[in-house]
């Protein structure tokens, strides 16, 4: 059944990707759109088999040196990583239906469809080899989901250098352990010598794949695409695959403490990193993508806390975030497609109902993660909410309370965006509660502190402003254009091996073997023909000399045959 | 004997398509048509003898198979043996169709095509009868014989520094030539027979005859590849040629150093050389670096195409450090899938070169004017570098657990150099597909032809398929 269910989305993505057309795009968005949907309901009404387990076998590559299988297969471990992917599906297909963000609609549409039949591989991957295989090949599809060349540079770069690590690290790992399943990894930290090695690689590819702090930039190139489709590339190909790929590896950590601790502070960093520029940066969308990569250190956090109430919470979290970038998208359409935070300011009066609904979003996700404030490892959530409502409080207080900043005619065509836009987002809170645990004993508490008591705080701190100091790094140009990061891969990687292979080039190939070896032999072969001629020419010297020679060469073989050396 | 002689026919089939060559029309008005169909139908030909051949040859037995014998001279007593197994015959239709692909990539080309596509026909029969060879003898004469053709091409369709390309070309592959025939007389003054290339191993000749017999073995079958710090020779060369065909002919001659490799020590190092293994990795390793560093820093596409294979090669030749017999069909399937990679990365980049010849065209942005070209010639690096596209990657995946378990530093290093070249190679793509500056721009410019995109389009899903199924045309 779930075999079927993926094989039918992939063949609707590849007929999408062959057939795409450019007539009557919009209907053929929709028709995709909804015959995806019909393949996912019995999923989505709840009775399929997502929470059962099943299992479909292909028995790929069978020598006598390397066994390989493809496997399909579900469960409830792997449920939160597929509804996620479902999430994030639904989201792109539609809003690729509603809106009209992309020229390439139909190409996109089949691609987000090709990519989630991928991830289920990536999901339900029993053995590296297949884990492997189809993270790279949401790599190479997640390659043709991006238009502009810079974007794609990073990103194919990046990828490449993660996928090749991950490829020796799995060489290393069936070359000691001749067993390509997963749970041939605790038994390789336990008894390899080069257990060190691979859980070094292990780390760096998980944070290039999951974006991490330093390992970003490539991400963050997303903002020069549509944020659906941005929001697509966080949650459903490369990063994502990071998180499966440290949930289903978690076992490398066994005996290597330092490892995790490493991964920790790389995802403190990164979360870090991602406050800040959420706070410093103007870009609209540049916001979303740092509120995306806070997301996914979270979500990295919680898997590395590998806790399974937390675990089922991540098919939340990333609806969450979809609906807040959502929400965020909401006055960048509002103020004609603004694509700066400093040119807009003042909306409130022009854009009440935006406003109520993305401060009734945030509450609804604060509604929704407070029960789960008192479990063990509550410290993430709290954080989490913490930052969230700091960081949503100072965009609205710049949106919507700031001063106005935009242009005349800008703010003449603002007004509340096409209901459309805020479809999604209702559907997503009405998910959320629909599946929130009541935090308080009483509807009446429930409902007055989360709809009337956390709105009006927000919207109280969003007018008082606390953070407008930061609005002055909007005007600094080099904090909005610095890539602190990719200089320091400039510096450190690029430049010393350019300088080295340059080096190499003029002192070793120029000048030792151009310029003397081969002169050498040159010279060599010229002077053996000069000696030939001269052989030929002077009969009474050269005949004195070879009888010489002659001699030598008899006494030399004399004395060989006498027992020599 | 088979009651088909099909490796005789494999070897005999290019010969026959010279002889036609000769006989075939070459004028003004057919501009080399007549010679090129001849040639890629005798190619055809080939191949489907090849697969035939394929389909006869159990993978699963290691040993030579299909074996024919046939008595050259009776005093000296010489006899020529033919045997094959999965390994050579993947080879050979490597080969085959890696020269396919080139003379597609020469079919507009119209200056010397007969000659061009004799010497190609003459240096693939060669090349089938190296890797058809049974026996030391049959083995030296078309490792020989092969330079042939190959320094006649080069002397040809080289560019205006051929004399000194062509002089170290012989001077390096004649000297390898020469210290294998000194070989081979050793051999037969030791015994008159000629030795089978997979008793090789256990030929005894006391242990200062077996170290100078193995020691030049490897001399003469290492100067057939690039090895440090004679590569830039052999860069000289490759540099110099811009016809593709002959480009993708000139760089099967390190195939050829490999497979002798894998041939004469199948199960790792002889016993007189292991002492020297420590050298020989580290030489290995130095050059790969070398090589990938330059290539990196090289603005030559034709020198990172290079690059690219010499460290592919050399990787593949590392190989010979393990138990090669268990590992060579995981190397066959990656060599196969190699050859095609690069014989169709270096016609797509000489249609390139012509297009930014003909409209006097930066070569940095130039995809942006080919989007069809753009689209498979991506797929084809991407390919090159590693992605699973094609049979290279789950072999060399074996080929790399397998080294690591060898040997973890050379394997590193290797590795290194590996995505180092890699690097230089999507630097590159990303050059050619960066947008142009507006005075670049121009609507003339012509994309890859649907025929041309079609050829191409298959080689991709002959790739794919190799992915997908590597052994579907092996019994076993």
């Amino acid at each position: 059944m779930f075999a079927l269910t993926v094989l039918k989305i992939g063949v609707l993505g590849l007929l999408t990707e062959i057939f795409q057309k450019n007539r009557m795009v919009r209907s053929w968005s929709w028709f995709l759109f909804a015959a995806v949907v019909l393949c996912l309901l019995p999923w989505l009404s709840g009775q399929g088999d997502l929470f059962k387990k099943s299992l479909w076998f292909f028995n790929w590559v069978d020598t006598s040196v390397i066994k390989i299988d493809i496997a399909l297969r579900t469960g409830p471990e792997y449920a939160p990583f597929i509804w996620t992917q479902i999430i994030v599906l639904m989201f792109a297909l539609s809003y690729n239906a509603f809106f009209s963000f992309e020229k390439m609609r139909l190409r996109y549409a089949g691609l987000y469809t090709l990519i989630f039949a991928a991830m289920m591989f990536v999901i339900s991957a029993f053995n590296i080899m297949q884990l492997l295989i189809a993270i790279c090949f949401v790599d190479i599809l997640g390659f043709y989901l991006l238009q502009d060349i810079g974007v794609k540079r990073h990103y194919m770069f990046f990828n490449f250098f993660a996928d090749f690590l991950l490829m020796v690290l799995f060489a290393l790992i069936w070359g000691w352990e001749r067993n390509l399943d997963i749970s041939a990894l605790s038994a390789f930290v336990k008894h390899s010598s080069f257990a060190g090695y691979a859980v070094g690689l292990f780390v760096i590819s998980v944070c290039i794949k999951c974006g991490m702090a330093f390992f970003h930039n490539y991400l963050l190139d997303m903002k020069s695409i549509s944020f659906v489709r941005g929001g697509f590339m966080m949650f459903a190909t490369t990063p994502f695959t990071g998180l499966v790929l440290l949930y289903r590896c978690t076992n490398l950590f066994s005996g290597f403490e330092w490892a995790k601790y490493a991964l920790e502070v790389m995802l403190g960093l990164s979360a870090l990193w991602a406050i800040f520029a959420f706070v410093l940066i103007d870009a609209f969308k540049a916001k979303i993508l740092y509120l995306h990569m806070l997301m996914i250190s979270f979500l990295a956090a919680m898997i590395l806390m590998n806790k399974t109430e937390f675990l089922a919470l991540l098919p939340f979290v990333v609806m969450m975030a979809c609906m807040l970038s959502g929400v965020m998208i909401l006055p960048l359409v509002a103020a004609a497609n603004e694509p700066l935070v400093s040119k807009t300011g003042g909306l409130v009066q022009l854009m009440k109902f935006s406003l109520g609904v993305s401060v009734l979003s945030l509450s609804g996700c604060l509604y929704f993660f407070s029960p789960y404030l008192k479990n063990d490892g509550a410290w993430l959530i709290w954080l989490l909410l913490v930052v969230l409502v700091v960081l949503f409080i100072h965009f609205f207080a710049q949106v919507y309370f700031g001063d106005v900043h935009a242009d005349e005619r800008v703010m003449a065509v603002v007004k509340n965006p096409n209901v459309l836009y805020f479809g999604f987002i209702l559907a997503s809170w009405a998910v959320l509660l629909f599946h929130a645990k009541p935090v308080f004993n009483t509807e009446f508490l429930n409902w007055g502190i989360f709809v009337l008591v956390v709105p009006s705080f927000i919207l109280f701190a969003a007018k008082l402003r606390p953070l407008r100091f930061c609005d002055k790094a909007y005007a600094c140009e080099n904090v909005q254009t610095a890539a602190p990061a990719l200089k320091l891969f400039d510096v450190c990687f690029i430049l010393p091996i350019k300088t080295l292979g340059r080096v190499l080039w003029l002192t070793i190939d120029f000048l030792l073997i151009e310029r003397f070896l081969v002169a050498f032999i040159r010279q060599t072969i010229y002077s053996m023909i000069r000696f030939s001629r001269w052989a030929h020419h002077n009969i009474k010297y050269a005949g004195t000399v070879f009888m010489i020679v002659g001699v030598v060469l008899v006494w030399f073989v004399y004395w060989l045959q006498k027992g020599g050396f | 004997m088979n009651s088909v002689p099909y490796l005789l026919i494999m070897f005999l089939l290019p010969l026959g398509g010279v002889l036609m060559l000769l006989l075939a029309q070459d004028d003004e008005k057919s501009k080399g048509r007549n010679a090129l169909s001849v040639a890629m139908l005798t190619v055809w030909a080939s191949l489907v003898f090849i697969v035939l051949a394929l389909s006869h040859v159990d993978s699963t037995y290691n040993h030579l198979q299909l074996v024919e014998q046939y008595v050259w001279l009776e005093n000296p007593k010489i006899t020529l043996t033919f045997g094959v197994d999965a390994f050579s015959l993947l080879l050979i239709l490597s080969v085959n169709v890696a020269a396919l692909i080139g003379m597609w990539g020469v079919r507009h080309f119209s200056v010397k095509m007969k000659s061009c596509m004799i010497l190609t026909l003459l240096f693939l029969s060669m090349i089938t009868g190296l890797f058809l060879a049974a026996d030391v003898m049959s083995f030296f004469i078309f490792f020989a014989a092969l330079l042939f053709p190959l320094f006649l091409l080069i002397g040809l369709f080289g560019d205006v520094k051929r004399q000194i390309a062509l002089f170290r070309f012989m001077f390096y592959s004649i000297c390898g030539a020469l210290i294998f025939f000194v070989v081979l007389v050793v051999l037969y003054n030791h015994d008159t027979a000629n030795v089978m290339l997979n008793k090789m191993a256990d030929f005894k000749l006391g242990p200062k005859g077996e170290f100078f017999v193995w020691a030049a073995i490897f001399v003469a079958l290492l100067s057939r590849i690039p090895i440090w710090p004679f590569h830039s020779w052999i860069a000289a060369v490759h540099s110099s040629i811009k016809n593709p065909l002959v480009f993708v002919l000139a760089n099967m001659t390190p195939l050829t150093g490999i497979y002798g490799l894998m041939r004469f020590v199948p199960e790792g190092l002889p016993d007189s050389l292991l002492f020297l293994s420590t050298g020989l990795e580290v030489i290995a390793v130095i050059t790969m670096l070398f090589i990938a560093l330059i290539a990196f820093i090289n603005m030559d596409f034709q020198y990172k195409i290079f690059s690219f294979m010499t460290v592919y090669y050399i990787f593949f030749m590392l190989g010979v450090f393990l138990p090669t017999s268990q590992y060579m069909l995981n190397i066959g399937f990656s060599l196969f899938a190699f050859m095609i990679i690069f014989s169709s990365i270096e016609v797509l980049v000489a249609y390139q070169e012509q297009i930014r010849h003909d409209n006097k065209l930066l070569s940095e942005g130039i995809l942006t004017l080919l989007p069809k070209l753009s689209v498979i010639f991506t797929f084809m690096i991407l390919a090159a570098v590693g992605m699973p596209l094609s049979a290279m990657f789950v072999n060399n995946f074996v080929l790399i657990a397998a080294l690591l378990a060898y040997s973890f530093g050379t394997t590193v290093c290797a590795i290194a150099a590996l995505m180092l070249v890699a690097s230089a190679l999507l630097v590159e793509l990303y050059r050619r597909k960066k947008m142009p500056k507006l005075d670049f721009v121009t609507d003339d410019v012509e994309d890859i032809s649907s025929k041309d995109f079609v050829f191409v389009s298959l080689t991709a899903v002959v790739l794919l398929l190799s992915l997908v199924n590597p052994l579907w045309f092996i019994r076993g």
